[in-house]
């Protein structure tokens, strides 16, 4: 979505330099979704407002959305696999979740 | 944009003695210390939802308790007030009561070890508020225009839709209003890390820039000493990461536009334009966290003088306030679909090419000054009028953090 425009994606590019895409509705496993000019074949679902990686990660590089850095990687994410939690730290402050030791 | 000072054609304000306009005629029950909140909250339950029940719950004294429930009280919103005092507690009530009697407004303090006890303070409350509405009601109305209105936004159960849609909706809302004459005010310190330095360089003066950028670097030394950042389990059920990406988001409610000033809880805009409220306690961390939820952050809006809050929701908040009406605009929109009955502006549908980010925006303009107009929020409907106020500490904001009144 740029400021004017109007966004038809299920999956959305915020910036040139983004390392990640946004679901902007709940996927699922299976389905087959464009964006990037390519065809993404979904091995999971991924829920509204979700991220998925634009391309390979590894631990440290920096997660890039909307030219920001939003967090660093702690672990190998696949291009098309989830980036959230579980591979994604702060670089700032930790944050807490439910169901966390 | 043009310059629209003007108001708009059914706005009207309710003006007090002491020169400020309101656009809500409220009676505030003021409850001094927890023990007399059940006695306040009877007093109201009598009357109407434009009798409603503010007050902080500690017996000890505490500064910014004290000023944050005189800004309130004397809000523009607000028409009078009626103290209610267990008797024992450390809240300064006389002094409280003589700033609004200054400020012209309708004043009583019933104290309950005084009066005789719940029944007895709980009638005599009831009477007061009834003979005091009869003479609001004869308040004079007056043309209320943009550059009368103070309007302040917060995003309060963020997920990862959020900063696509009803927060960047909400900071063009913001350029517009401002545009327009009016003071907007955004906030939450804590939810701006990492986003300093481009905040920075919208400010008005390299001095406010300097300030802006401390502000954000005592919240996260803050919540760094708490241990973790302001972030709820549901943001990340909802998609968001980290606390960069939250902020990031938060950060969009601001608009684009110059930023003239940096406040504190309480602390009134000296003249419109766009302003940060750092609510990050200053000195040591000592009484827990900043805010302890998201009423608490409405109160200081409202204590700086907002007439009205613009409030993003991604997973769904369904909270009004106390004093001033809230606009809710939800971010996502299967959120949306499950909770049409609590929103008043529909954001998510940015999210499926339904409509521009621009369009939403118009949209959330027109709900504001229909609310300017008298309109109730869907919030105001459904009767929620939450209050939190908790201990806090804070300087006074330094000279840098204020816009130069030079030819004003």
């Amino acid at each position: 979505v740029t400021r004017e425009g109007r966004s038809n994606a299920r999956l959305l590019r915020l910036a040139p330099e983004d390392n990640v895409l946004i679901a902007t509705s709940h996927l699922r496993a299976g389905d087959e979704v464009v964006a990037d000019g390519v065809i993404w074949h979904l091995g999971q679902d991924v829920e509204t407002g979700f991220k998925l990686a634009s391309r390979d990660l590894a631990p440290g590089d920096v997660v890039l959305r909307l030219g920001f850095p939003i967090g660093e990687i702690t672990a190998p994410v696949a291009q098309g696999a989830v980036v959230h939690v579980q591979n994604v730290k702060s670089r700032y402050l930790r944050t807490h979740h439910r169901g966390e030791a | 944009m043009s310059m629209t000072s003007g108001s708009s054609p059914s706005a009207r304000g309710y003006l007090r003695r002491d020169g400020r306009k309101g656009i809500r005629n409220v009676i505030v029950v003021v409850y001094t210390v927890e023990c007399a909140h059940h006695v306040a909250s009877r007093i109201a339950s009598a009357f109407d939802d434009d009798v409603q029940v503010i007050g902080f719950g500690g017996c000890y004294p505490n500064d910014y308790a004290a000023n944050m429930l005189e800004r309130l009280c004397t809000h523009p919103n607000v028409g009078a007030a009626l103290l209610v005092s267990l008797g024992c507690e450390g809240l300064d009530r006389a002094r409280l009561a003589g700033s609004i009697e200054a400020s012209g407004r309708p004043v009583n303090t019933m104290v309950i070890q005084d009066r005789g006890g719940t029944l007895a303070t709980v009638a005599t409350g009831q009477a007061w508020i009834a003979a005091t509405q009869a003479s609001l009601a004869a308040i004079e109305h007056v043309p209320f225009g943009m550059a009368d209105l103070v309007v302040g936004t917060i995003c309060g159960g963020s997920d990862g839709t959020s900063g696509i849609t009803a927060n960047p909706a909400v900071g063009m809302a913001f350029d517009r209003l401002v545009e327009a004459g009016a003071t907007a005010i955004f906030e939450e310190t804590g939810e701006l890390i990492g986003c300093e330095t481009a905040m920075a360089a919208r400010a008005t003066t390299d001095a406010l820039g300097t300030e802006l950028i401390a502000a954000v670097h005592k919240a996260e030394a803050y919540y760094a000493t708490l241990g973790h950042a302001s972030f709820a389990p549901g943001n990340a059920e909802g998609g968001l990461t980290t606390i960069e990406e939250k902020s990031l988001g938060a950060y969009s409610k601001s608009g684009h536009g110059p930023i003239s000033g940096l406040i504190k809880p309480g602390e009134i805009p000296s003249q419109p334009g766009l302003y940060l409220l750092d609510v990050v306690p200053d000195g040591e961390v000592r009484w827990g966290y900043p805010n302890i939820n998201d009423v608490a952050e409405v109160a200081e809006l409202v204590a700086c003088g907002a007439h009205l809050i613009l409030f993003t929701t991604g997973r769904g908040s369904v909270v009004g306030s106390a004093i001033s009406p809230v606009i809710k605009v939800c971010a996502n929109p299967e959120t949306y679909r499950r909770m049409s009955g609590d929103m008043d502006v529909n954001a998510g549908r940015i999210l499926d090419g339904s409509a521009t980010v621009s369009e939403v925006a118009d949209e959330i303009v027109a709900a504001a000054h229909s609310a300017i107009g008298g309109q109730l929020t869907i919030s105001e409907q459904l009767g929620h009028q939450e209050f939190v106020l908790t201990y806090k500490s804070f300087e006074p904001s330094g000279p840098s953090c204020h816009p130069l009144t030079i030819g004003r």
